[in-house]
């Protein structure tokens, strides 16, 4: 089998350590998936499509899609924002604050979701800004979008930071010896250089936003047709033993996350192949 | 266009980078800053280009006074050391970017932004290449995509900091003797930084020695070389041997090393140090009436036309001395390492006490 890259590896062999990677693959996400594969496939295409297309169904498809569009615009916005002001400037408790960033990922996120319909709640810390001037956090869509930001967070920043501190100060001296304005410099220097590590932060992010769950279930108010998410419709059918129903939606996160990490994916070795001149 | 630099100085919390500098700088003319690391140098050259502010002083462009204006707006070339090629852009656009930044009323039409790098790419001799990103090149090619794009915009001047600092030596020969060349061809006014004597003596019409934040001498490369202004500009430019020793009027001795030389130049006390250049001196079986300097034969280096000598002084206090005769010479001298001879300097600098360049003497 040929080894890319060096003649040597440092791991043994390549039979054994390709026989554990594809192990561990198999059994912590294929087998699950397959298992999910022929929940779906005892049904016919008409329960199917029954199921998917089901009114309450395509409700709370619209509210996941909306939230966690919703969720992973701001943290495109905020998350840029962030990677830039902890690679690009000194400040005491910088270290804190990148830090910080991984909190989401360490916090249980029911923890995370009990804490955040607390503050956004009608007489929260928080929520008593919004009411008084009449808009609802907490138990609407926007609560949900909030907490979907939350949790999904760490994603953009991770996925950015590393490339913008790769980028060298002389390139942007550079576009102004050449003439380019500071915005003209962030746009089509910075930013064209960002965007492929910036839409794949963007894409893990609304792909965990749509499975998301713990955060989302407090705060959410989870009424049928308006706050309900996804993963709460699959949860309920659970509950009501009807594993084929509850599989059919899962089926469709499913595919909507894979082709979209796919596609991703596809976008981001096509541009950054060339960039590195392969 | 001409450049003009008065009384610049620039300071980096107590480092002093730049002390009193005045430059003036011909219209068309190409000048190599040289200087060791340290020595300002790049913070001059960035001072001229508008990327770093001067504490006090002026930088006047064809008589203009530009000390205050944004380097966006100095029409300045700037070719940095890593290249600094946007990776995310093909050559062509790379080189393009100063032209489609322009404002809209003077931007040239698609066709004829085309067409102008085309004509940039013809000239860096590159046009084949297109297409192709950044990474795809070698450090050469690179540096002369960097140079097209600083030169799109038809800047009234051309800075290069370290131009060819990263490239490997063999590249770096012949991409001076290209930029010479294309210098004479669009004799934009240039100034180059380089810590290379060989390369600045080669390129420029005008080499500028700097040393901590002062320039030592500014003059034609010959005379740099012939006529050193300062101790340091003798020291920086190639190697020399120091010889330290004693003078009573009639002959310099060290030990049982001895020279018969004329010179005033000598300290009070009798002390005189001398500077031998490597190539200013004869290889000798026997020593002479004027000259006795004993020493033993060691590493050779053979490159070129010339025979590096490593030599040992036998007999008096001296560091390792380095003689480069002429291959001839060294293959009718006929010696192996380990024989004893004798440094027969043509000529040599006399050092004065309060550490200056006094005159140059020679054995007789």
């Amino acid at each position: 089998m040929p080894l890319l890259r060096t003649q040597h590896s440092v791991l043994p062999g390549f039979t054994l350590s390709f026989a554990l990677s594809v192990l561990f693959i198999c059994l912590v996400i294929l087998v699950p998936l397959s298992g999910l594969a022929i929940h779906v496939s005892q049904m016919s295409w008409a329960q199917y499509w029954g199921v998917i297309t089901d009114p309450r169904s395509l409700a709370s498809f619209r509210v996941t899609l909306l939230a966690a569009a919703g969720a992973s615009g701001i943290n495109a916005v905020v998350g840029l924002l962030l990677a830039w002001v902890i690679t690009r400037y000194r400040f005491p408790g910088r270290r804190l604050m990148d830090a910080l960033v991984d909190l989401p990922f360490a916090l249980p996120t029911a923890v995370a979701g009990l804490t955040l319909s607390a503050l956004f709640a009608a007489n929260g810390w928080l929520g008593q800004w919004f009411e008084a001037v009449g808009i609802s956090v907490a138990y609407t869509p926007l609560g949900i979008m909030i907490a979907m930001s939350f949790t999904s967070l760490p994603f953009v920043v991770r996925a950015v930071q590393p490339v913008l501190e790769d980028l060298t100060p002389d390139v942007e001296e550079a576009a102004a010896t050449l003439g380019a304005t500071p915005m003209a410099t962030f746009t089509r220097v910075i930013l064209a250089q960002l965007m492929p590590a910036l839409l794949t932060g963007t894409a893990l992010a609304f792909t965990r936003s749509l499975g998301e769950y713990g955060a989302v279930i407090f705060i959410a108010g989870n009424m049928p047709f308006e706050t309900e998410i996804l993963s709460l419709l699959v949860n309920i059918r659970l509950d009501e033993f009807d594993y084929g129903a509850a599989s059919a939606l899962a089926s469709v996160i499913l595919i909507a996350s894979l082709v979209l990490l796919f596609g991703i994916q596809l976008v981001q070795s096509r541009l950054t192949r060339r960039w590195k001149g392969h | 266009m001409s450049i003009r630099v008065e009384q610049i100085q620039k300071r980096f919390g107590d480092f002093t980078a730049l002390n009193d500098i005045n430059l003036d700088v011909q219209e068309g003319q190409l000048v190599g800053l040289l200087g060791p690391s340290g020595s300002g140098k790049t913070t001059l050259l960035r001072i001229i280009a508008g990327l770093e502010k001067a504490d006090q002083g002026r930088v006047l462009f064809h008589g203009q006074d530009v000390t205050d204006l944004d380097v966006r707006k100095r029409k300045v070339g700037f070719v940095f050391q890593q290249y600094a090629l946007f990776r995310h852009l093909t050559v062509a656009d790379n080189v393009a970017f100063g032209l489609r930044m322009l404002p809209r009323k003077e931007r040239p039409a698609r066709s004829a932004i085309r067409q102008r790098v085309n004509e940039l790419l013809d000239l860096v001799q590159l046009g084949h290449l297109a297409g192709r990103y950044p990474a795809q090149l070698s450090g050469g090619q690179k540096q002369r995509v960097a140079l097209a794009r600083a030169l799109a915009l038809k800047p009234d001047v051309l800075l290069l900091d370290e131009p060819f600092g990263a490239l490997d030596a063999k590249v770096r020969k012949e991409l001076r003797r290209w930029l010479r060349h294309l210098h004479e061809q669009i004799s934009v006014t240039s100034i180059f930084v380089t810590h290379d004597q060989e390369e600045a003596m080669e390129v420029s019409d005008q080499v500028v020695v700097m040393s901590q934040g002062r320039i030592e001498q500014m003059a034609s490369p010959l005379t740099v070389y012939e006529q050193p202004a300062s101790r340091f500009v003798f020291d920086f430019l190639g190697h020399i041997n120091a010889l330290k020793g004693h003078y009573d009027g009639r002959s310099w001795q060290a030990g049982n090393a001895q020279l018969r030389l004329t010179t005033e130049g000598a300290c009070p006390d009798g002390e005189l140090t001398l500077y031998l250049r490597p190539h200013e001196a004869d290889l000798r079986k026997n020593p002479s009436d004027s000259a006795n300097l004993p020493v033993k034969l060691g590493a050779r280096s053979v490159f070129g036309g010339t025979v590096t000598l490593e030599l040992e002084a036998l007999g008096w206090p001296a560091a390792v001395m380095e003689v480069e005769l002429s291959r001839d010479a060294w293959q009718a001298l006929d010696a192996q390492p380990g024989d004893t001879l004798f440094v027969h300097p043509r000529q040599l600098q006399t050092v004065t006490c309060d550490g200056n360049l006094g005159p140059r003497v020679t054995p007789a």
